[in-house]
Parts: structure tokens; C-alpha cells; sequence
């Protein structure tokens, strides 16, 4: 069905092998998350459409990610700790398996711990800056880096990219813009931070 | 059992009370002359234009995000909410509607599709023009403090519940008008609203409840 020309990893250049702990020093997205970042949202789903506050904030070695509506009320509350996922709060509209799976994938994306490994220093035809990938289940991670910078990761299956991760004008080492961008089904998450 | 229950519901009636005196509240003298009063503000007041600032606290990470903007009521029940700071969100409720603007884009709900929505709502408007303590669908106690009158309100909905556990609406002593609105969610947290720089009855445009 897909020619091999629509593959975007089909120049994909493996030039090192690394084990994962040494990529536990690549950059994550957030260096600091001791004081909490603040972030409009903006979630489309099919055909619904949701806006709200996203804070994101270390507590007790866990990543905490809380999104409330502008008027305060609750969505959902994740606490992403380095070994395990716990849902603390959860507004019924999300309370959906796929949905719960996806949001846990997207934001979880966003305050990893390290990323595991073994993982592949690669080359992408087309692609400047650093790039590592590694598996995770059946599909693949890419993690594209810039002056030292996340400035994009990729979830695809071998031949498709499933879910664009974009992380734009940094300052002080905030991404001032992240988007989060579905291509297998109509999902985007915009976030814009908020200077408080 | 009934021994029991009995005693339930003492622990209940005596923890309601400590949580309200812990902040220098105690239950209230005179309910039918603060109720009298209130209404009788209420009824007079056709309008309002306030500031708001609202602050959000989530307990479990420290945090309270503070917002600002301009509140604004008309009789019956026409409602705007125009958040400016630190971000730019518009609600207006109108005849059952609801219209919502974030930046660019624009929503409109039918307010009967979503009855916890319509819940909170009634108690807002309720709140703010000072007709609360007629509402059915809340249990109701009277506690006051030197400065403040306070009626505490918990939801008898479940799903309003889910929300917001208790409310507490906060009169000045001396005018009745309402200064603050406390909504409390069964973890720690709240979403507090303090009106200020209140206008009352002033004329304001129709336009401004309005949308397309």
C-alpha cells in the first residue's frame, strides 16, 4: 500500500550503539521542574475541542502534571514517577481506556525521567542535529537534538510516524512552545507557557 | 445502630463546625436577620461590574495560579467572565447559553446539555446577587467571623461533588454584598474568587452579554 518513497526512516543511518545509562545524560525537556511550569493548553480531539491550564512540577522524586479548565476545575491529575504511572484524578469524559493510554503517552513523553536504553546514535537524510532512537514495545522513539536541546520527538511504527513532538523557542531552558500532533487520528495538543 | 449513627453524625456535625472555627469562624447569631438583609440587597441590585482575581490552589505541588480579570452581572442571569491576566479567556452565560472564547477560537454550549455546569452556575449567580440560601440543591450552614458572614454550602449531587465538595460564600458584614467565593475539591485543593473595586447598578450595555 505504502510506496518506499512515503518511508521517512528509509535513510536512516545507524552510526553508534549505546547502552542506555550513558543516554540518561542527553538533555531532557525540562531541566528543572523544582518550581512549577505553567502552561496553556489547548486539546483537540475528532471533533471536540477543550482548553485549560497544564502545571507540570517535580514532587517527591515523581513528574506531577495536573490540567484544570481556566475556571479551576479539575481534569485530570498524573503523577509519572520513574517506575511506575498513577492516575490520581480523572474527569469522566477522559475516563476512557485509549484516551487515558494516549494522554499518558503524549505527556508522559514530556517529563521523562531518562530515556531507557539500549539505544542508536542515527543519521536521517534531511535531519541536521543529533539524533537517538531506541524501541519501545513495536514501535520507535526518536529523539532529535539541537544545540544541546529536545527539540523534537518522534513515536513511529518502521515505516510511519505516528505522533510529532515539537518543543520550540527555549528560554532559560523552557520550551516556550510544545505541540503534540496525532497522524493517525485527529489529535493535537498545543501548550504555551505562561510567565508568572 | 441508631447509637451509632447518632454518633456519625455528631463527629460530622463537630468537624463541619472545627473546620469553619479554625479560621476564626463560629456558627452564626442571627440567620433570619442576615438572610433578611442579604436578600434585601440581592433584591436591590440589578446589576454588577467587578474585578475578580481568582487563585487556584493545588495543594500537593505547592502552587497557586493566580488570574485576573473583569466580572460582570445583569438581571436575571446574564453572566461575563473575561479573564485578561495572565491569559485571555472569555465566558458568557445568556438565556441558557454558553459561549466560550480562547484566543481565536470560539464555542457556544445549549447550558441544559451539561446539568453540572448548569449547577455551578446557578450557584454563582446565585451567590453573587446574594440569593443562595434558598437553593435546594445544597445543604446549608451560617458561620461568621468579625468582618464576614459566611454561608457554607455542600452539594447533595454526587457529580456536583465530584467538583466541588463544600462552597463557601463570603458577605461583608457591613454591606452584605458577597466579597469571595471558596470552592473546595475533596483532596486539599480550591478555587478561591474575590470580587473587588465592585460597581453596583451601574448601566451596562446589553452588547456585552451578547454574541453571534
Amino acid at each position: 500500500m505504502f510506496s518506499c518513497a512515503s518511508n521517512p526512516y528509509n535513510n536512516v543511518t545507524i552510526i553508534s550503539k549505546v547502552d542506555g545509562d550513558k543516554l540518561a545524560l542527553a538533555p531532557l525537556v525540562f531541566k528543572d521542574l523544582s518550581k512549577g511550569k505553567l502552561y496553556k493548553a489547548k486539546v483537540e480531539i475528532l471533533k471536540n475541542y477543550l482548553s485549560g491550564l497544564l502545571m507540570i512540577k517535580k514532587v517527591k522524586g515523581s513528574n506531577r502534571v495536573i490540567f484544570t479548565s481556566e475556571t479551576g476545575l479539575k481534569f485530570f491529575d498524573f503523577e509519572f514517577a520513574p517506575d511506575t504511572f498513577i492516575v490520581h484524578h480523572l474527569m469522566e469524559q477522559f475516563d476512557n481506556k485509549h484516551v487515558l493510554n494516549t494522554l499518558r503517552e503524549d505527556i508522559g513523553a514530556l517529563v521523562h525521567f531518562k530515556i531507557d536504553g539500549p539505544y542508536e546514535h542515527v543519521a536521517i537524510k534531511g535531519e541536521e542535529g543529533r539524533i537517538n532512537r531506541r524501541k519501545d514495545g513495536e514501535e520507535w522513539m526518536y529523539y532529535y537534538y539541537q544545540d544541546e536541546r529536545l527539540n523534537k520527538i518522534e513515536r513511529s511504527s518502521d515505516k510511519k510516524k505516528k505522533v510529532i513532538i515539537t518543543f520550540e523557542n527555549y528560554e532559560e531552558d523552557i520550551p516556550q512552545l510544545i505541540n503534540i500532533a496525532h497522524k493517525d487520528f485527529k489529535m493535537n495538543i498545543e501548550l504555551n507557557y505562561i510567565k508568572r | 445502630m441508631r447509637n451509632k449513627i447518632t454518633l456519625i453524625l455528631g463527629l460530622f456535625v463537630v468537624q463541619l463546625t472545627s473546620i469553619a472555627q479554625a479560621d476564626g469562624y463560629s456558627v452564626m447569631k442571627k440567620v433570619e436577620d442576615f438572610k433578611t438583609k442579604a436578600k434585601a440587597v440581592a433584591d436591590k441590585t440589578t446589576s454588577i461590574s467587578s474585578d475578580f482575581v481568582q487563585k487556584k490552589v493545588l495543594s500537593i505541588v505547592e502552587e497557586e495560579i493566580i488570574s485576573k480579570g473583569k466580572f460582570l452581572f445583569k438581571k436575571e442571569n446574564s453572566i461575563r467572565w473575561e479573564y485578561k491576566d495572565p491569559f485571555a479567556y472569555l465566558i458568557i452565560i445568556n438565556d441558557g447559553e454558553i459561549f466560550i472564547k480562547d484566543d481565536n477560537k470560539e464555542n457556544k454550549f445549549d447550558m441544559k446539555s451539561n446539568n453540572t455546569f448548569k449547577g455551578i452556575n446557578d450557584m454563582i449567580v446565585n451567590s453573587v446577587s446574594g440569593n443562595i440560601m434558598d437553593d435546594d440543591n445544597y445543604t446549608v450552614s451560617y458561620f461568621e467571623s468579625d468582618s464576614y458572614y459566611m454561608v457554607q454550602l455542600i452539594p447533595k449531587d454526587e457529580k456536583m461533588k465530584e467538583y466541588m465538595s463544600t462552597i463557601q460564600v463570603f458577605f461583608d458584614k457591613t454591606t452584605h454584598d458577597v466579597v469571595k467565593v471558596k470552592m473546595l475539591e475533596e483532596s486539599e485543593d480550591y478555587t478561591s474568587i474575590e470580587f473587588k473595586n465592585r460597581v453596583v447598578n451601574s448601566d451596562i450595555a446589553d452588547e456585552k452579554f451578547t454574541f453571534k
